[in-house]
């Protein structure tokens, strides 16, 4: 198919757009956790993907009935799952963050690279490579067509599991806009510019530092329980550390192109990258292997190096 | 019994325990040539982690390459042994210029990054391409006949690991190694005293993607094969955390770190009683447990070296490594030189050491 | 010898310096003074190449050197201290004073590596060379210890030491005598008159010890909110109105 023009736009034009923009959007959730962890510590936090793994373990754990849980509906599963997610975020603060406060920026690196190797062994120690669970995709069987109708081979299918990945992303983006009026999230602002000032101002900068973390955690959970539906449930899958990529690497790209210091740059910046890695992967040709891989890659040396700030990033 | 007989033996001993893996059993010449590549993994990353500060999230794609080049070298165009080996150790260094010459301009933070997007798109294109993979089974990578025997690749690994642990103490030793400890803790300070540190973080990126390279090699005439899947994201950790757990910074450290970890994941499938242990559990989590959990264990230490050990392993043997190349076991308890008293006491310290001669 | 043009540059909404223009002359001691905040290690940082100004020039010797990077204006001949010590803290004197040496090792990296003749007799100088200095600052007895554990007033004389390792015609020194009392100010005075004697330097620093920029320098210019507000001889500019006011202004 590959280098064929096809004469439908959905085939040529149409699928990789949603594709792109469906994907966007997951990378986008994990691209706004990666950004608040950044304006908060200055850190790339490598573990952002593995909060994310959890909660699609718990929420699978809980939808199937395996080990200590009863079988549960999706969505008291999918709660569970969210749940995870804050607790993973919470305790590595605690646990990790905290104590090495004062340490090098390489050693913090190292810390959340270490933290997503033990939670992924953790999950793989419960179902090694059993590929046997799976969470149901999100409201059943359902699909809909773009571009065609349902049994044009150009159109684009989708079903509930990719209309609630774009639904989220909106929720959390209007979600953003709202909480960083609110006292709390001025707190965070205010702690991510100036800690010493903020704690001056009698802002209580441990708490905000949990709550920073929680944050991240939910929104990496959230990334999480959009991936795995439809799926099979695989350990380290959000991060791609036992199975080879994940959209984390997509959602730091994302965050690097839309600047690595702003909300919105995360959306945009992920959605953006979307887009570039599925026309790639629409018409780069087969006997380049890893064509989409190479050129992610591409954009994320070219944004680095000509525009280092990103699409919509001040400098710091 | 002397200190020096003492210290004769200490060395002895090493010496033998090495002979012993390399004869004892079928498998521990095997399971000593893995221990031996992942040191050289760990001694490359203690250069660009350990002495210079830059997070490497990537280097299993430059082991891979020179993986990689040295089956085909040797495969395709059926150059011997020793050119493999070198081109193994070139491409690995050509890798990390091409994309240290970028990265490193960036922050620190973004080489973390890109070096790891960099370890996937390498896996997912160049280890890929057929020319090189010669099929799904994997590029061959034979050895050459007089070192089929494990024990004596086993050998050749280890003299690969001498050398290269040499080369680095004359590193350290000389200007470039100073200016890389200069950069790892102040740049502007490194700066200031002339260091172009762009060019030395570029510098350090080389000689870890050689040493890097040199690893790949041997670890592809040690399974004789050449898979690309075996270098993927997970690899990048298990480097970054055995060199951490080691102590970065410190060749022996690392090396330990390294042997550690070796052990962790070749012996602990075949361990008796850590099997038996497993065995306890319902058959499916025992398997995960033997499979992943030297992983578990591996990011387990790491955590807890960075929090309470900062040293790693090499914090702990600091007494036995100084005293077996010839300083005291114990660290002397040194009176402050006179100078120091004075400056104290001109500031208003009190101190209770009389000014005067040291120890 | 240096010539500062029009120096300003902005750190999002605070202009930090605005216009600054600087002379030094050949073998002088100039000072820049001013209460905090005014600027002064920002023009430091900006003349040696840490920042890049928004505008102006920076000129050394009759060379444009406003686009170069810090190593290569150290190359040139400048030297400089730190405010807060500015040097390997885990490292030893010795090694300290080797590192600084670093464009004097007249070897390539990778001899280094192998260990060639020609590095190691270098090195031998460097050693050499580091020693002499510690004679010379009577520092010799810390030259084994790590840095971390000696005393404030010793390191900014070993990090002085570092600076002058580099072989420098411009020294740069930010606060020398922070951490020093009134008797071990004078001695650093003394001590750099004599340094610039015996090595031929040039010296721009900036202080707040009063007593030590009046008998040292032959020239002090006065910064206040990134503005050069005053500039003349010591004891005109220790006087003058306005400089007072500066001081006593931003007391609180």
């Amino acid at each position: 198919m590959h280098g064929m023009v096809l004469a439908s736009f959905g085939g040529s034009v149409g699928v990789p757009m949603a594709n792109g923009l469906v994907n966007g959007c997951l990378w986008g959730l994990l691209a706004i956790g990666i950004v608040l962890v950044y304006k908060a510590n200055g850190i790339f936090n490598f573990a952002q993907g593995e909060f994310g793994s959890m909660a699609a373990l718990i929420a699978v754990a809980a939808v199937d009935g395996l080990g200590p849980f009863p079988k549960m509906p999706m969505p008291i599963a999918m709660i569970l799952g969210l749940l995870a997610g804050v607790l993973c975020g919470v305790a590595t603060e605690r646990l990790v963050v905290r104590p090495l406060f004062r340490s090098p920026r390489a050693t913090l690196l190292v810390a959340t690279a270490g933290v997503a190797l033990f939670l992924a062994s953790l999950q793989a120690l419960f179902t090694g490579t059993d590929l046997s669970h799976v969470f149901p995709a999100i409201g059943g069987s359902h699909h809909f067509a773009l571009f065609g109708s349902l049994s044009n081979p150009d159109a684009y299918i989708f079903g509930w599991t990719q209309i609630s990945r774009v639904l989220v992303l909106l929720a959390v983006a209007i979600g953003a806009v709202v909480f960083f009026r609110t006292r709390y999230g001025l707190g965070i602002l205010a702690v991510s510019q100036d800690p010493v000032a903020a704690n001056t101002v009698g802002i209580n900068v441990k708490r905000i530092s949990m709550l920073t973390w929680g944050l991240a955690g939910l929104l990496g959970a959230a990334a999480g329980l959009i991936d795995v539906p439809g799926g099979p449930y695989q350990p380290g899958l959000v991060s791609g550390i036992l199975t080879g990529v994940g959209p984390l690497v997509f959602a730091f790209i994302g965050a690097v192109l839309g600047g690595m210091t702003s909300l919105p740059g995360a959306f945009v910046g992920s959605l953006a990258l979307g887009l570039i890695d599925s026309f790639a992967g629409r018409y780069m040709p087969a006997s380049v292997p890893g064509g989409e891989a190479l050129v992610v890659f591409g954009v994320l040396l070219l944004v680095l190096l000509f525009r280092p700030t990103g699409l919509l990033g001040r400098e710091t | 019994m002397n200190r020096l007989s003492g210290r004769a033996v200490a060395w002895v001993g090493l010496v033998v325990v090495i002979l012993v893996v390399g004869l004892g059993g079928p498998n521990a010449a095997a399971h000593g040539t893995t221990a031996a590549v992942y040191a050289l993994a760990a001694l490359s990353i203690n250069i660009i982690l350990g002495y210079t500060g830059q997070l490497s999230l990537g280097h299993q794609g430059l082991v891979g390459t020179g993986a990689l080049f040295a089956a085909y070298v040797t495969t395709a165009h059926g150059l011997p042994f020793q050119i493999a080996l070198a081109i193994g150790g070139l491409t690995g260094g050509l890798a990390a210029v091409l994309v240290g010459f970028v990265a490193l301009r960036i922050s620190g933070l973004y080489l973390a990054l890109i070096t790891l997007v960099f370890g996937l798109t390498l896996e997912q294109s160049l280890f890929e391409l057929t020319t090189f993979t010669g099929g799904g089974a994997g590029e061959a990578a034979n050895r050459p006949s007089f070192l089929l025997p494990n024990d004596r690749y086993y050998y050749l690994c280890l003299v690969v690991v001498v050398v290269v642990c040499y080369l680095d103490s004359r590193l350290t030793r000389s200007k470039a190694g100073r200016a890389f400890k200069a950069i790892k803790e102040d740049e502007r300070v490194a700066a200031a005293m002339g260091i172009n540190v762009v060019g030395y973080k570029l510098l350090a990126f080389t000689l870890s993607g050689v040493v890097a390279g040199v690893a790949g090699a041997l670890f592809a005439f040690a399974t004789q094969q050449f898979v690309g899947s075996d270098f993927d994201f997970r690899l990048a950790l298990v480097f970054v955390v055995m060199t951490v757990v080691g102590g970065a910074g410190s060749r022996a450290g690392v090396v330990a770190g390294a042997v550690l970890f070796a052990i962790l994941h070749d012996f602990i499938a075949a361990f008796g009683p850590f099997k038996s242990f497993a065995g306890l559990f319902p058959t499916q989590t025992g398997a995960n447990l033997l499979q992943f959990g030297p992983d578990l264990i591996g990011a387990l230490l790491l955590l807890l070296t960075l929090a309470f050990n900062p040293g790693g392993l090499a914090q702990q043997m600091a007494p036995l490594v100084r005293w077996m190349t010839g300083g005291p076991f114990r660290e002397p308890r040194r009176r402050p030189p006179a100078v120091v008293v004075e400056a104290l006491e001109a500031a208003g310290i009190e101190t209770d050491e009389p000014a005067g001669a040291e120890t | 010898m240096l010539e500062v043009r029009d120096l300003s540059i902005r750190f999002g909404g605070l202009q930090a310096l605005s216009e600054v223009n600087l002379d030094v002359g050949e073998w002088e001691i100039v000072g820049l003074i001013g209460p905090n905040g005014a600027g002064k290690t920002t023009a430091f940082n900006c003349i040696t190449g840490v920042y890049r100004p928004d505008r102006g020039r920076v000129v050394f010797k009759g060379q444009d050197v406003t686009r170069l990077p810090p190593h290569r204006r150290a190359a040139l001949g400048f030297g400089r201290t730190f405010q807060n010590v500015g040097m390997v803290k885990t490292a030893t004197a010795l090694d300290n004073l080797l590192t600084a040496q670093h464009l004097k090792a007249d070897y390539s990296a990778l001899s280094g590596v192998f260990g060639t003749g020609t590095a190691l007799s270098e090195e031998r100088e460097l050693v050499r060379r580091a020693d002499a200095i510690l004679e010379l600052l009577d520092l010799r007895e810390v030259r084994d210890l790590p840095i971390s554990g000696l005393p404030y007033g010793l390191l900014k004389l070993l990090e002085l030491g570092c600076a002058l390792a580099t072989d420098p015609e411009l020294l740069f020194l930010d606060e020398p005598s922070s951490g020093m009392g009134p008797e071990e100010a004078r001695e650093l005075g003394k001590r750099l008159s004599v340094v610039r004697q015996e090595f031929g330097l040039t010296m721009l620093l900036i202080e707040h010890h009063v007593p030590l920029v009046t008998s040292l320098c032959d020239y002090v210019y006065v910064l206040n909110f990134g503005q050069v507000l005053v500039e003349g001889e010591p004891e005109f500019v220790r006087t003058h109105p306005q400089v007072v006011e500066a001081y006593l202004g931003t007391a609180s």
